[in-house]
Formats: structure tokens, sequence, C-alpha cells
């Protein structure tokens, strides 16, 4: 039994010998950033480094190449230690190469067991690598930065819900389409422009940051983000509302032929600001607010649904909501009346607080 | 037939761990794809119908060994006699033993999938069948508390379960039964390799106390496992979209990567190792099935046979060396699995029976 004990003994001290990959001998991408330039691929990668004051400025390699890999494996060369993907936070890709189609790169993201699910995809509105290369405050260097901006703006703010694990699961659904951040950079500061529209792998159109709340209104039920009403009358006379809890419910009636699509937006929230005093102890004051806002909500939101049908995109997934409440759901009759579908928005707004004051 | 001394016997809610836990193994990691390919958003209809023909299975099992003078081996022996029942025992036994090789090469396959890709085969497969050699050589009851601890331990990783909820779509599972009856049976293809295991019941019957009394402890087992991977794949069908579930080949590690917590931010790495814990009863309870069977097949000592055997494991697992060859073996041993169980079994109920009744008359 004791030979055996020590056979046990160098077995175990001998599954030692895999590569080992210590924090302080490689270095760890949190942004990666991806350009199209000419027929190339262009990568730059973000690493922060570690003094003894605490987090630095992040060091950056680029690289040209034909595949995502490659790149990596070229920027690799440049710097001192090997670059390694798994404390990936954001990935952005600029708009062209979002244009021309993100399919290769995904999937090899995909098949990379060391990336994470819940990084976050981001499309910048000019090249990628000037955000990476951006200064922005010390402490903030762009690998804290761009995620937290990113993050912050989904749990508190109108960013609809977005990661690598939801964009992938959207593209392969064949019931509806994605739709990820766009952001840019100014000076030390980044913004987040609006959300870019994918059919597929490819970007195909893309929302300013006025109609944010609308399409997370559209896509998600969430609780906060504030929005801007201009009411009738004077010029100058507008409303705030902050969300307290907004959903819409979508009705598909008909069938894949003849479809008809009943959207009820239900918004509660409280007044937050106005440019005109009103006495909102009166209910009728108050109701007439609330239709107002209905109206615009309205509005706004059929505008958007205009859009995805005319550029061919499904970012609601309102085939699926066919396909699960519909009989003798066809496809291919989808495909062909989602150009001219028929639809109707419905909000039905409620104010259930005003502030402190009357 | 000698019967196996009171002190080498285990209690019969044990066979309950010893059925569940040969179920649950390296299928649970990864089941879900080929599946989902098959019946689509219908595909946990065909898991819960596998669960249940399953049950029927082991309960047809139990009346062949009641019926019996012992386990498979004897029964081969009395029913087809010496020759021809010994061949039979033996394809059995070759079965169970190949069985036991592609689990334990399709686990390692993960770890060099996921964590270490350089690691070599062997030395995985050389540790884990030393290993194996010390509990098998400890003898059935030792076998048997593995495979206690391969369901107890493994079972606190059970809220792993629920983190994927989060992103749960129920609408995928709309429309109910759009596929036809046809792909819902074909669809069970893709799950009933991962259920079996159980039929090691057919060795180890002479080894439990009041045998008879366990029959419900192993349909509770088959219960349990049915439940869990029923379970799992719905939740893999409302987390991920159809076309997605189809190319993943570790879907309950892939959404498993989404869990994340401030001190661990990719726990996947944990449930891989910890995986082991449900590898190991697998591999030590067919090698000590296969050693015990040949022992009884030809009279040779089990001490002698058994390094036999985990040379043999081991060669094999090395020479399954890219996805292909895994995949080949994973789909032959399931098809195998499949004729042994649900063609072969019933067939040898029916002639043992026929016998039975033949004899009692004459």
């Amino acid at each position: 039994m004791k030979r055996w004990m020590v056979w046990l003994i160098i077995g175990v001290l001998l599954t030692g010998c895999d590569q080992t990959k210590v924090v302080d001998d490689i270095d760890l991408v949190q942004v990666a950033a991806y350009d199209l330039e000419e027929d190339n691929l262009k990568g730059t990668f973000a690493i922060s480094t570690y003094t003894k004051e605490g987090e630095g400025q992040p060091e950056i390699y680029t690289a040209s190449g034909k595949t995502s890999k490659q790149i990596l494996a070229l920027a690799s060369e440049k710097s001192s230690k090997p670059l390694e993907l798994g404390q990936l936070r954001v990935i952005v890709f600029d708009k062209d190469l979002a244009k021309k189609g993100l399919k290769e790169i995904l999937d090899t993201m995909n098949r990379m067991p060391n990336v994470g699910n819940l990084i976050y995809l981001a499309i910048s509105n000019g090249k990628a690598e000037t955000i990476l290369r951006g200064s922005y405050t010390k402490e903030k260097g762009i690998s804290n930065y761009l995620p937290s901006l990113i993050e912050q703006n989904i749990t508190y703010g109108i960013l609809p819900e977005t990661n690598l694990y939801l964009f992938l699961n959207q593209l392969y659904d064949d019931a509806r389409d994605s739709y990820l951040p766009i952001v840019s950079n100014k000076g030390n500061i980044l913004k987040i422009d609006g959300i870019a529209l994918f059919k597929g792998y490819t970007m195909v159109d893309s929302i300013t940051a006025k109609d944010l709340f609308i399409f997370k209104v559209l896509t998600d039920k969430f609780y906060r983000g504030t929005y801007q009403f201009k009411l009738p009358g004077t010029p100058d006379n507008y409303a705030v509302i902050e969300n307290i809890k907004a959903k819409t419910k979508y009705k598909m009636k008909g069938n894949s032929k003849y479809p008809f699509i009943d959207a009820r937006i239900q918004v509660k929230g409280k007044i937050q600001e106005f440019t005109e005093r009103k006495n909102l102890e009166n209910p009728k004051e108050v109701q007439k607010l609330e239709s107002v806002m209905e109206e615009e909500l309205e509005r706004q939101a059929a505008k958007l649904i205009e859009r995805f049908i005319a550029k061919g995109t499904d970012p609601l997934g309102l085939r699926k909501f066919g396909r699960v409440h519909t009989r003798k759901w066809n496809d291919k009759e989808w495909a062909e009346s989602y150009k001219h579908l028929r639809f109707q928005v419905t909000a039905d707004v409620k104010i259930i607080q005003s502030g402190v004051t009357e | 037939m000698k019967k196996v001394p009171i002190e080498y016997q285990i209690s019969p809610y044990m066979v309950f761990f010893l059925v569940n836990s040969m179920q649950i193994g390296v299928g649970l990691l990864g089941f879900e794809r080929i599946s989902a390919k098959l019946a689509g958003n219908d595909a946990w209809i065909s898991t819960l119908l596998s669960g249940l023909s399953i049950n029927v299975m082991i309960w047809m099992i139990y009346k062949i060994l009641n019926q019996g003078k012992g386990n498979i081996v004897a029964i081969h022996h009395d029913v087809f006699g010496k020759w021809i029942g010994g061949a039979f025992s033996l394809i059995f036994l070759f079965y169970l033993l190949v069985t036991g090789a592609t689990i334990l090469r399709t686990y390692i396959e993960v770890v060099q999938v996921w964590m270490f890709s350089i690691m070599p085969t062997w030395i995985l497969v050389g540790i884990f069948l030393i290993l194996c050699y010390y509990i098998v050589s400890g003898g059935f009851r030792v076998v048997a508390g593995i495979c206690f601890f391969g369901v107890l331990l493994p079972s606190t990783l059970a809220f792993t379960f629920f983190f994927p909820l989060q992103f749960a779509d129920f609408r995928n599972l709309f429309p109910i039964m759009q596929h036809s009856f046809k792909e819902i049976i074909k669809g069970m293809q893709g799950n009933l390799f991962s259920y079996f295991g159980f039929e090691t019941l057919l060795v180890y019957y002479t080894f439990i106390k009041n045998p008879k009394k366990s029959q419900k402890f192993a349909h509770y087992g088959a219960l349990v496992t049915t439940a869990v991977y029923t379970y799992l794949m719905i939740l893999s069908l409302v987390f991920f979209s159809e076309k997605q579930l189809a190319s993943a080949i570790w879907a309950y590690l892939s959404m498993s990567k989404i869990i994340q917590f401030s001190f661990i931010e990719r726990f996947e790495y944990i449930l891989i190792s910890f995986w082991a814990f449900v590898i190991l009863p697998n591999v030590v309870l067919t090698l000590w099935g296969v050693s015990r069977g040949m022992r009884e097949t030809f009279g040779m000592k089990q001490k002698y046979i058994l390094p036999i055997l985990i040379l043999f494991i081991f060669i094999l697992t090395i020479l399954l060396d890219d996805r292909n060859k895994v995949n080949l073996i994973s789909t032959w041993v399931g098809k195998s699995g499949f004729i042994i169980v649900y063609i072969y079994l019933p067939v040898l109920w029916l002639i043992q029976s026929l016998q039975i009744k033949f004899r009692r008359q004459t």
C-alpha cells in the first residue's frame, strides 16, 4: 500500500506539466477594437498596466491582418508578454466593419472557451481605434471607463440590455434581429450615440440617442430612465417624466399572411420637471398631460416600427410573437407580409407621483 | 452459483445512488445539442419520454434478475449454456468496458478544450486510472461508497441550474408539439446514451441485500435523473435560441459561463474540475462490473483481470486522439447500448420466461 501512495503522489505532482498562465506573466486584454482597413482587418488591444500607485494608463497594441486570431498573434509579437483574452470586457467594432458584417470575429469569440459570455459589444461612430487611444482621466482608463459606461446606462439609463450572449442568441434565433450600442468620444469623454440595428451579422440602420427611450420601451421591461415631452402651446414648453416601470405588450392578430400587430405601451412614471407651472392637484390637468404624452409616445413608436419594417429588420422579435400565438404559422408568408405589416400602437401613460412639491 | 457473503453486500437503498451516479455523467454536459437538432423546441418531450422508457427497462431488468439465479453471467449460462452464454456475457462486458473508456475520454476532451489545451491525454488518463485501480481493488462496497459521494458532492452544484433563468425566454418552447411524433421519437436518440449506465445493475445485482426490495430505489434513481435531464433540456431551450443550441457542443458549460461572482468570474472552470467526482463513479463501477463478470465467466481472480482492463482503457483512450474519433465511438456505444437494452434484453426475458415455464412442466 505504501508504494501505491508514492505513485499517487508522483502522479499528482506530474499534473503540473501543463503550461501555466501566471497573471504577472501575461498581458490581459480588457478592451479590443476592430477596424476595417481597405481589405484588411485592423485590431487594437488595450492592456491595463498595474503600477505601485494603482492602475496607470493602458498600453495599446495594434496589428493588421485577415483574421481576428492572426491579428491577436501579430499584436502579441509586439508585446513583452503574451496577450490573453480571458479578461476581455468590451469589443468595439467600427461602423464600416459592422456594415460589412461581423460573422468571422463573433464566431471566433464564440468558439473560444476563455472569452466570457457577458462581455459587451459596441459600435464606434468613427474609427474604433481612436476610442481606445483617447486619453481619459487617469483613474478611468479606457478599460474601466467603457465597460462601466455601458453597464451603467443599461441598469440605470435608457440603453437596452445587450451583451455577447444576448447578441448571439438573437442572431442565431431566426425569429428576431439584434442591436448594439453606438459609442463615440469627444476629448476625454465617451458618449453613447444611439443603437445600431442589425440584420443577421450586418448593421443596416442606426437610431439616435433621442429615440433610445422609446426603443427600450419597445424591447425591454425596465424601471429607470427619463424622457422629455414637448407640450403643446408656447414653443419652449417641456415636461420631463422619470420612468418607474415601462414595457410593451404585443399581440398578433390574423395569421402569417395577413398579420396585424397590436402593441400596447405601458409607462408608469413621475413628473420631474416642468418648464411651465401646472397645477397637478387637479386630476383633469394630470389626465391632459397623460394624453399628450401618450400621443407623443404612440407617434414616435410608430415611426420607429415603420423604420424597422422599411429596413427589413425585426429587433422587436415580432415574428416570435406570431409564431408563439398564431396557429398554422408560415415563416415564408411572414417574410413577405412583414414588408407591409399593419400595426397599431396604443400608449397608456400613468403619472403616479409628482415629487414633493405641488 | 456461490452466494455473495453478506459482509460484501450493500443495503437496498444504495441502489438509488448506484443507478443515479451511473446515469448522470459526462452526458449531462452536452446531451442537449443532438436532441435539439432532431426535435427542435420539443426536445424536452423526447428527454422525458426517454427517461420514462428507461424506467420500463429497469422494471424488465428486475423481472429478468428476480426469476434468474444470479447476475447476467449466471443467467446467460443458465439460458444459453456454457459456450453461447459465455459469448453473450463477453459481448455485454466488452460493451460496458468501451462505455467506461468513452466516458473517460469524453471528460478528458472537455478538460482539454476548456482548460488545459496542451495537456496530453495519457497523463490525465493515467492518474485517473491509478485512482480507479486503488478504488476497485478495495471491493464492491468501496465502489458503492464512491457512487454515493458521486451523487452527494455534485448535488451541491445544483444551484448552477438556476442562474441561466435570468436570461430565459420561455416563448422558445412554444408552440408545443409542432414536431411530429416521429421527430420526437428520433430526438430520443440524442439523449438515450446519457441515460445509459444503469444496466450495470445486471452485474452487481447479487451484491444487494434483499435485491427484490431494491427495485423501487432503482426507479427513484432513474426518476431523479429524468427530472434533472428534462429540466436541463427545458433550461437550454429557453436560454439558447434553437440554432445557437444546435451549435453548442457543451451546452451546460456554455450556460454556466454566465455565472459570475465577485471572487470568481468564470465559474465553469470550477464546474469542470468538480465534474471529476461525477466521472469517477462511472469509470469505477464499469471497471468493477467488467472485472467481476470476467471472473465469473473465466474463473480468474479479479486481481489479475483488473490491470488488463485498465491497460485496455488506457490504450483505447490514447488511440482516440481527435474529436471525430471520440464522436464516432460515442455514436457506436450509444447504438450498441440501444440494441442491448431495448432489443436484446426483452428477447432474453422472453426466452428465459419460456424456458422456466417449459422446465416446470417437465
